[in-house]
């Protein structure tokens, strides 16, 4: 095992970094070669710090054993690196990244593939407040309101807040159509609706966040008592 | 004599026939349309009770519609109802359960109770809340705009005479022959007095309203209505006559009764 590990190292430092096009297989006889029928992303395409799984379907035609040996041209593995299915985490550049399996078999004979996979950015949320619209006159009468949200370009939404006045008024998490109940007994005047949301992604301090307000104007009433 | 008595009816046959159809009484006016007089029903709350200070919402609203009359002048007719507060921390001493009746049963709907509430030409068209009198008069002043910028196929006319304490009401109701039958409307009368400063359009007395159907090139006259107004200011006491789909309680043509005596 540690031999042919070497051997596949040996051979892996030959390689052409980006992949498997520019990796030529060793010399030998080609009926003792294994063989790499596929190796497939889960995810063709991976938004930047987002992970995917790659697995490769191999053989050996003389029955051999296959080791599996993975590599990559950025990201990071994440798990067991022995098995014939890897999880790989995307960097935070875009762009076409590739994932290379070698296998090995008994007799030392190798094959290698590789899959590209491209890297996307997280898309940035766009903001929409359906309800109330700019310059809505809401009597106070109304009670409480409900801030109706749309979050577009993404379907990734790790959060959305609510700010009324740029007071924090609600927080909710994982929704597209955030809704905020607003109180407005009492209230009287122009407001400053906000809601901003921040998308989901995994590399900390690269999220990605939009917002939108809307001013709208409280008409006051002498109704019920306000609580 | 006989020829001069001839000659002068042949000057005034076709003289008559050339008469102006221009009275907007006139069943047969050509014109076939009155300017649309706009009711304004008002719903508000004035705090009356000592020691405590209601926001100034429905005064807002109030000093508005005030600054509009000069531009209305008669197209447009304010009523002002004043309403029992829930908050028991105000009073409204011209509260009356008429006025309670009316706006939950006739214009209130699906809105929470909120004052002011104001209504154009019935519950179609209504703003409630008012946060300040400026931007709410131009918000009142978009629907008057629209609203009194309209024709309509009928005219109402009304009078009010007063002997002792009983106020009386005649009313003239003008469907123009260029128009349709009107089937099934409502005539509803109110009575209000000129209290004086912000309550010039106080709505004493709500009576009971009549039935009417408007055919054609007609006028329909409904029986008189009476009133006791014992303990009213005569002299500032009205009454406005408004013509009312019952279905939709939109307000059809309104005018105010002109004083006989």
């Amino acid at each position: 095992m540690f031999n042919r590990v070497m051997i596949v190292l040996a051979l892996w430092a030959g390689c052409d970094s980006n992949g498997g096009g520019g990796c030529s297989s060793p010399v030998g006889d080609d009926a003792t070669k294994p063989v790499i029928d596929e190796v497939k992303a889960v995810s063709s395409t991976v938004i930047a710090g987002d992970t995917t799984s790659v697995a490769g379907t191999a053989r050996d035609l003389n029955g051999e054993m296959l080791d599996y040996v993975w590599s990559k041209s950025a990201g990071t593995f994440e798990g067991p690196l022995t098995n014939s299915s890897i999880i790989w985490r995307a960097p935070a550049q875009v762009g076409n990244k590739t994932v290379t399996l070698v296998v090995v078999n008994e007799s030392g004979k190798s094959a290698t593939k590789s899959v590209t996979i491209m890297v996307t950015n997280v898309p940035t949320p766009i903001v929409i407040i359906d309800y109330p619209t700019a310059a809505d006159f809401i009597p106070s009468s109304a009670g409480t309101v409900n801030i109706q949200a749309r979050i577009t370009n993404t379907s990734d939404v790790d959060s959305a807040k609510c700010f009324i006045d740029g007071t924090f008024l609600a927080k909710l998490s994982n929704t597209q159509n955030p809704t905020f109940a607003w109180n407005v007994s009492g209230l009287s005047g122009p407001h400053r609706v906000t809601v901003q949301a921040w998308s989901d992604f995994a590399v900390p301090g690269q999220q990605k966040t939009d917002s939108a307000f809307v001013t709208v104007n409280i008409e006051g009433t002498i109704g019920k008592p306000v609580r | 004599m006989t020829r001069t008595f001839w000659l002068a009816i042949a000057l005034l046959i076709p003289g008559c026939k050339d008469l102006a159809h221009d009275n907007p009484l006139d069943p047969n006016n050509p014109d076939g349309k009155a300017d649309q007089i706009v009711v304004v029903e008002n719903y508000i709350i004035k705090n009356t009770k000592s020691g405590t200070v209601a926001p100034p919402y429905n005064q807002y609203s109030q000093d508005a519609l005030y600054g509009l009359t000069d531009i209305y002048d008669e197209r447009m007719l304010i009523l002002e109802y004043h309403m029992i507060p829930v908050d028991t921390a105000y009073q409204d001493s011209l509260a009356t359960a008429d006025n309670e009746f009316r706006y939950v049963n006739e214009y209130q709907g699906g809105a929470n109770r909120g004052f002011p509430h104001t209504f154009f030409n019935g519950k179609q068209k209504a703003i409630q809340g008012a946060s300040n009198s400026d931007l709410v008069r131009t918000r009142y002043q978009a629907v008057l705009d629209s609203a009194t910028a309209q024709k309509v196929g009928f005219f109402c006319y009304a009078e009010q005479s007063i002997s002792g304490s009983m106020l009386t009401i005649d009313v003239q109701l003008v469907r123009y022959g260029t128009e349709t039958n009107l089937e099934d409307v409502r005539i509803e009368y109110i009575v209000f007095e000129n209290k004086g400063g912000s309550s010039q359009f106080t709505v004493r007395k709500i009576l009971a309203p009549a039935s009417a159907s408007l055919p054609a090139g007609k006028i329909f006259e409904p029986p008189a209505k009476s009133v006791d107004i014992a303990g009213f200011d005569v002299s500032k006491t009205g009454v406005v006559v408004m013509i009312k789909d019952p279905t939709s309680k939109r307000v059809l043509q309104a005018n105010l009764a002109v004083r006989r005596n």
